[in-house]
């Protein structure tokens, strides 16, 4: 594996946990603990597939897989989470264009 | 054995986003997410199966790889499932503004900026429909609304102008559009007034309308209902104030004609200071008057109620009316009270319709017209609150109505204040209103004006119909003043002026007397003269004890005493006692008034 891209794709995923984080101030978002949760495992499992590379190996390597597998779990529980609730109401009817 | 355990991590991460992209799919509908939001979701989720999957692949030492292709699918996860999370949150505060926008109660329009309605909430459609029979697709364009709720061209320039001013201002400044308020005229003509406001969405305009009329209407009421009841505690205040003061007045006043009258009795018809006496008395006369007139708006003056038969006794006064206004003035008489009756003193019944009838007079300069009418009505529960807050049952109506000048709403809040008049000095003495007033409100009635300046005035006088039989005509006095015949009067009476003053007339009139001051004094001298005690003449408010109260006592220990109450007052002690009117003298009373009672008193059996 080219350790450049590695380290690509965790910059990206770096970046990306601010704009997460910020869904975390609307609680009116069900399940968003949870899915921030999974984002930042994800973003840890990229952490250990870099340090992977230099040094013990097979230790960050179990990390990375751990994380991964983590992190799908706490995915699984977000979706659940979020669908969890009753049927939503029916949408105002909008203006007849005719 | 380090393989085995990656590929088993993958394989349940695999199995786990791959649930949880079809807990996804299968429960959309439960979450409050649209597909902007739901398709990068379920499709980030798929994209970290696929990479799950291909760790496995690579672990189980399968030789494809898909490194490359993994990278790139975790860059193109992490924007996926940021615009999940993105449009996520997009979806959520538009779920809340519809909700907002169905439910609030708030006539709510979305509108474009070229003026096209895109959507009406449930309230607005339900008043266009009330209001202006109008259903939703009627109204597709703001031009369309502003035509149907502004039929004045000039006035819908006017709102258009200051509409869209302020729509601009919004945009400018970020703020919501000032509200104002509109008077939009309705499908049956009727004008509402509005509050048109708003708030910019986007480059669209979210307009609220808020229905004030009702709000204004209330508003207006309670405030003409606080006026009146202001009113009328104002005039009970003054009431309360005139008749205490008329009260003193009215006691030094029977001083002043007592003392003339004995002092006259005395001197030769010759006697050159008689004239002055009788100027004396004249003017004293005189003051009573007004004082009993201030003593009747203070509702102190009894009177001597009996039936009367309200057209008869208007029908009787027409000659005297006619003299009183004058040729130039047509007098119109429409009685339609036929058998209505109320019971109250016909002396005051005929004050009210000829203190009504010269106001009408004064207040026509040339020439004119004045109506006086009758009729039976009954008021209910609603117009009650109406007319001065009247209690619903059936009445008799007399109304007063001139071509006069009328009045203004100024002159309208004080023409029942005693001493208030728009009368040149010596011409108006403010009173005549005030007693109309007080005799009126004494007899449970109640006194609605209403007056346009230049037009005239009605006055309309509602007194409770009277429903019993027809009363007894009171005999008239003999001419000659009955006199005493040696019988002993016990005088208590707490002014020592109107004491002295009945000391005097009595003796003239052959009685003997003794004279208490005060109640207690009165009763130790009860104790030890009592038996010798023909009659009680007392006052009735004095300090520590009422008369009425002084004669219970005093009945105990002497049974046989008669008794006479004298008052200026005819107050609430009295009130409602018919029996005490037969003993009863109103102050000032003339020497004849007091023998004529004492006679009568004395000789009941
Ligand atoms: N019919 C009427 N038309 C116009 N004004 C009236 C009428 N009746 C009463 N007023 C006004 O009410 C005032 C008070 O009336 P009132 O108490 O009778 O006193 P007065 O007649 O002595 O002035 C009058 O001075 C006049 O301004
Ligand atoms: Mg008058």
């Amino acid at each position: 594996m080219a350790p450049s891209t590695e380290v690509f794709v965790l910059v990206i995923f770096l970046c990306g946990l601010p704009f997460f984080h910020a869904m975390l101030r609307d609680p009116a978002l069900r399940g968003r603990r949870l899915f921030f949760l999974a984002y930042v495992l994800l973003t840890v499992s990229n952490v250990a597939t870099v340090l992977e590379e230099w040094w013990a190996h097979d230790a960050f390597d179990t990390c990375e897989h751990l994380a991964i597998m983590l992190g799908a779990a706490a995915m699984l529980g977000a979706v659940v989470q979020l669908t969890a609730g009753p049927p939503r109401p029916a949408r105002a009817r909008p203006v007849d264009p005719a | 054995m380090h393989d085995d355990l990656i590929v088993s991590f993958n394989l349940v991460a695999l199995a786990a986003f791959v649930a949880a992209a079809v807990v996804a799919a299968r429960r959309r509908h439960r979450a409050d997410i649209g597909g902007s939001a739901f398709v990068p979701l379920v499709g980030s989720l798929l994209l970290y199966a696929f990479i799950v999957s291909s760790n496995v692949v690579e672990h189980a030492d399968i030789t494809a790889s898909f490194d490359p292709l993994e990278d790139i699918a975790e860059v193109v996860f992490t924007f996926m499932f940021l615009f999940f999370v993105n449009n996520w949150r997009k979806d959520r505060s538009e779920a809340r503004f519809r909700a907002l926008f169905v439910s609030a109660p708030l006539a709510l329009a979305e509108v474009a900026p070229d003026g096209r309605v895109l959507e009406v909430n449930q309230i607005l459609t339900e008043q266009l429909r009330q209001l202006f029979g109008m259903a939703v697709a009627d109204v597709p364009t703001m031009a369309a609304w502003l035509a149907v709720a502004y039929p004045d061209p000039a006035y819908r320039a006017e709102v258009e102008a200051a509409w869209a001013e302020r729509v601009r201002e919004a945009f400018a400044s970020g703020r919501p559009i000032a509200a104002e308020e509109r008077d939009v005229t309705c499908a049956d003509g009727t004008l509402r007034r509005f509050l048109v406001g708003g708030n910019p969405i986007g480059e669209n305009v979210l307009v609220s309308f808020v229905d004030v009329t009702d709000r204004l209407r209330s508003q207006a009421e309670t405030a003409r209902l606080q006026e009146q009841l202001l009113q009328a505690q104002k005039l009970e205040a003054i009431g309360v104030l005139a008749g205490g003061v008329a009260h003193d007045f009215n006691n030094m006043l029977g001083a002043i004609i007592g003392f003339t009258e004995l002092t006259m009795d005395e001197l030769e018809v010759s006697h050159p200071v008689r004239p002055n006496l009788v100027e004396i008395l004249t003017a004293a006369q005189k003051s009573a008057t007004l004082t009993r007139q201030l003593l009747t708006f203070a509702r102190k003056q009894k009177g001597t109620p009996t039936t009367v038969g309200v057209d008869r006794a208007v029908g009787d006064l027409l000659g005297m009316l006619r003299r009183m206004i004058g040729e130039n003035i047509e007098l119109a008489w429409q009685p339609g009270a036929e058998g209505g009756t109320v019971r109250m003193d016909p002396t005051q019944f005929d004050q009210i319709v000829a203190n009504l009838c010269v106001n009408a007079r004064d207040a026509i300069s040339d020439v004119g017209r004045i109506t006086v009418a009758t009729s039976l009505t009954s008021i209910d529960a609603t117009s009650a609150a109406v007319i001065g807050d009247a209690a619903p049952g059936e009445y008799v109506l007399i109304s007063v109505t001139d071509t006069g000048c009328g009045m203004d709403k100024a002159t309208k809040a004080h023409i029942f204040e005693p001493f208030f008049t728009t009368k040149a000095p010596g011409q108006g003495t403010g009173l005549g209103l005030a007693t109309v007033y007080g005799i009126v409100k004494q007899a449970d009635g109640r006194i609605a004006v209403y007056s346009e300046p230049g037009v005239g005035t009605t006055f309309n006088v509602f007194l409770p119909r009277h429903l019993g039989e027809v009363g007894l005509v009171s005999p008239t006095a003999p001419a000659e003043v009955p006199r005493g015949r040696g019988e002993r009067v016990l005088v208590v009476e707490d002014d020592p002026l109107v004491a002295r003053m009945c000391a005097t007339m009595l003796e003239r009139l052959g009685y003997t007397y003794v004279v208490a001051t005060s109640p207690r004094e009165a009763l130790r001298l009860i104790d030890v003269d009592g038996a010798h005690l023909d009659l009680l003449l007392t006052d009735v408010i004095m300090p520590e004890m009422n008369g009425r109260e002084l004669r219970a006592r005093i009945a105990q220990v002497c049974p046989q005493i008669k008794h006479v109450f004298m008052s200026g007052y005819t107050a609430d002690i009295l009130a409602g006692d018919e029996a005490h009117a037969d003993h009863f003298l109103r102050k000032p009373f003339a020497i004849r008034e007091l023998g004529v009672k004492l006679r009568q008193v004395l000789d009941a059996a």
